[in-house]
């Protein structure tokens, strides 16, 4: 018999090591219609994946869901002409899906899923227009009380920001603002907003050697003036990326050519938009010559998380930079030479951690590769392979809820392919250490066994088992547990399993006590 | 508790029957208690204070006698386990009845006797465990054995101290009443040193 507090069963030597060990994840094909291009990804807060697809000029939108099943396709736009959708989800589960069509005038259209209806809303147009193109939808949601779309619009020379506000209650969109005109071409929109309902956008312009940046305020629901950044103007900058964290911390980081050299720049942005508090942080002065493709994601306390590559796109390297003291943290190299596109993504959970996720091409194969930077040990970790197969990754597509589920979405050949990785690390490195508690005439031995917690962020408790029974749920703050009266001359082994916020649990970890 | 009562009773009925002899001799004392086994020291500590009761009656001789004797001790303590250090208290009640041999060796002013003694000792024994993974509750009794020695210092006539040494031994095992737990055996016995003070009628 051992015991904690009370007596329990006790079986010796019955290990169930199967019942515990958990099958690697492996992916999931989506049931698009066709050959499906411009993948998009939302996971939410349940585990739930969504999938948005351009398929034929159609849109359509898939849900893995945490049974893991695929709901029945939705064809959120049949009329074809359409170009790439965009999809967020919010803290409940809604979805909304923007996208541009041109098949009849130049549309800018959303449809939106509600999560207690589980259906989808009917595809409708929240700026139309016979002259403008617009282009590069984005659409936030400012907490639960709803969502802004966001696009730029290039005119022949004249440009503008437009957006509209989507009021979550009514579930209808608003009329759509032209705001911010400029002369030339605007590029690299970013946008994000809080949960105030104020939002923040930055953009390229192509005929100012500045960067611009613009703040809308959810009180008046009015957009402020473009101010362009930051000074001194500089040679070429591009590769604009922006991220607006939940406490209104805004990160813009940026290429930026000078002096026949490449820097890579960060610089704190503040809401309501005003002169950058930083002078940026330069991550990268040194020849390489060549940098592509940043991608950003930023903490909800304002640590920015950054990807790109160099020289020639062969090496890709992260970094940090934190919004609240403005420094920027020494680059991480993570992967080989490669000279293949790797389709960068990046995403950040609620709990400071951040993912980038990457191809790689390595000879004949294609690998999806996976770094994680640990708000806990302030470290990047090693990358590690996802997926490798023979096939061309043409297409990748990353997201990650703030509880720390990921969905990654890519086009291998004509087929669409679902990771959705809800099973958090494993806890590791038990321990037991044996207490012998003497009374009198009596000892009682304990053991003490510990571990070092899942690496995961969404803990939110572990499992112990002794010999293959479950013998107690512990909080995620629990990192040992004592059991009493064990037996001195008697192995018994003793299991750990962490379990995630949604209910996805680890593989065990192990350890047996061999007994004397 | 039945034979200490018994033991009793049959002390007071000898007391009694040598009431007219002038030779009884009442005790209290005090002593250090120093335990013999290490785990009980290390549990409850080394220094213990002994306390006692001690009737003595004369069944031989003058000033060279045999004397009867019985003596009820109390030992208290609390300590902690070894280890995890949960909370402890003991009881120990040993109950002696033995032979005194009892020598004055001197007679003019103040009288000096010296006495050696020894005889059975009953132990009665209560631990409280504060733990729930072992037996809490440990009631045990069983038979040992004293030896004693000390000298007497005569104040008046009647009124003497007693300075004294005592060793005494007695071991139970727990065994069976929890298969979870490792019994042990403990000797329960140990050395006395101390003083009392007496009065002799």
């Amino acid at each position: 018999m051992i015991s904690a507090g009370k007596n329990h069963p006790y079986l010796l030597f019955v290990i169930c090591l199967a019942l515990l060990g958990k099958v690697a994840a492996a992916p999931t094909t989506a049931p698009f219609s066709g050959t499906p291009s411009a993948l998009d990804t939302s996971v939410d807060p349940s585990g739930n994946a969504f999938v948005v697809a351009l398929v034929s000029g159609n849109i359509e939108a898939l849900i893995y869901q945490t049974n893991g099943t695929w709901s029945p396709l939705f064809p959120l736009y049949i009329r074809g002409g359409a170009e790439a959708p965009v999809i967020k989800t919010d803290s409940n589960g809604n979805a909304l899906v923007l996208w541009f069509q041109s098949n009849s005038g130049f549309d800018m259209m959303a449809a939106y899923y509600s999560a207690s209806d589980k259906t989808w809303s009917p595809a409708e147009t929240i700026s139309g227009s016979s002259i403008s193109t617009p282009s590069t939808p984005n659409v936030e949601f400012f907490g639960n009380s709803g969502a802004m779309g966001l696009w730029e619009v290039n005119n022949g020379g004249t440009a503008y920001i437009e957006s509209a506000l989507f009021d979550q209650d009514t579930q209808t969109w608003g009329s759509s603002t032209a705001t911010l005109p400029q002369t030339g071409t605007i590029s690299n929109t970013h946008f994000g907003v809080n949960d105030q309902g104020d939002a923040l956008v930055v953009w390229r312009l192509s005929s100012a050697p500045y960067l611009f940046g613009a703040s809308f305020d959810g009180g008046s629901k009015l957009w402020g003036f473009a101010d362009p950044f930051p000074n001194p103007a500089g040679d070429d900058r591009t590769f604009l990326t922006f991220a607006l964290s939940s406490a209104s911390i805004g990160v813009a980081s940026w290429l930026e050519s000078s002096g026949g050299t490449l820097y890579l720049r960060s610089t704190r942005l503040n809401v309501p938009l005003v002169i950058p508090h930083y002078y940026p942080s330069t991550f990268t002065s040194v020849p390489p010559i060549f940098l592509f493709n940043i991608e950003m994601a930023i903490s909800p306390s304002g640590n920015a998380f950054l990807i790109w590559q160099e020289n020639g796109g062969g090496s890709i390297n992260g970094a940090n930079f934190n919004g609240l003291t403005g420094q920027g943290s020494t680059p991480t190299n993570f992967a080989r030479s490669n000279p293949a596109a790797p389709l960068l993504q990046i995403g950040a959970d609620g709990f400071g951690n951040g993912v980038g996720i990457w191809r790689l091409v390595d000879g004949a194969d294609n690998i999806i590769q996976r770094a994680t930077y640990s708000a806990g040990s302030q470290t990047w970790g090693s990358p590690s392979d996802l997926y490798t197969t023979t096939n061309t990754v043409s297409e990748l597509s990353f997201s990650i809820n703030a509880v720390g589920n990921t969905a990654t979405v890519w086009l291998e050949g004509a087929s669409t392919f679902l990771l959705l990785d809800n099973t958090p690390a494993a806890p590791s490195n038990l321990q037991v250490a044996v207490t012998k508690n003497r009374f009198t005439f009596q000892t009682e031995f304990a053991h003490t066994v510990s571990w070092s917690p899942s690496t995961s962020p969404s803990i939110a408790s572990y499992k112990f088992y002794v010999n293959g029974e479950l013998f107690a749920e512990l909080g995620a703050n629990q990192l040992s547990y004592t059991v009493h009266n064990c037996p001195p001359k008697n192995p018994v082994t003793y299991q750990v399993v962490a379990v995630s916020s949604n209910g996805g649990e680890s593989s065990a970890a192990s350890i047996t006590y061999k007994g004397k | 508790m039945t034979r200490l009562l018994a033991f009793f009773l049959l002390l007071c009925a000898s007391s009694f029957a040598n009431y007219c002899c002038d030779h009884v001799l009442i005790e209290g004392k005090l002593a250090y208690f120093r335990p013999n086994d290490s785990t009980i020291r290390d549990i409850y500590g080394s220094a213990w204070l002994n306390s006692q009761a001690e009737i003595t009656t004369r069944v031989w001789g003058d000033c060279h006698n045999l004397s009867l004797y019985g003596s009820v001790n109390y030992l208290c303590n609390t300590g902690k386990s070894i280890d995890e250090a949960c909370k402890t208290k003991i009881k120990i009640l040993p109950v002696t009845a033995g032979l005194k041999y009892r020598a004055c060796v001197k007679q003019t002013g103040r009288r000096l006797d010296l006495y050696a003694a020894g005889g059975p000792r009953y132990f009665f024994l209560w631990i409280d465990n504060k733990d729930p993974f072992v037996t809490r509750k440990v009631d045990k009794n069983g038979l040992g054995w004293v030896v004693e020695g000390g000298a007497l210092f005569f104040l008046t006539q009647c009124l003497c101290v007693d300075l004294f040494l005592d060793y005494s031994s007695k071991t139970f095992l727990l065994s069976g009443s929890n298969p979870l737990v490792q019994g042990h055996k403990v000797n329960v016995g140990g050395f006395s040193a101390g003083a009392g003070l007496g009065f002799q009628f």
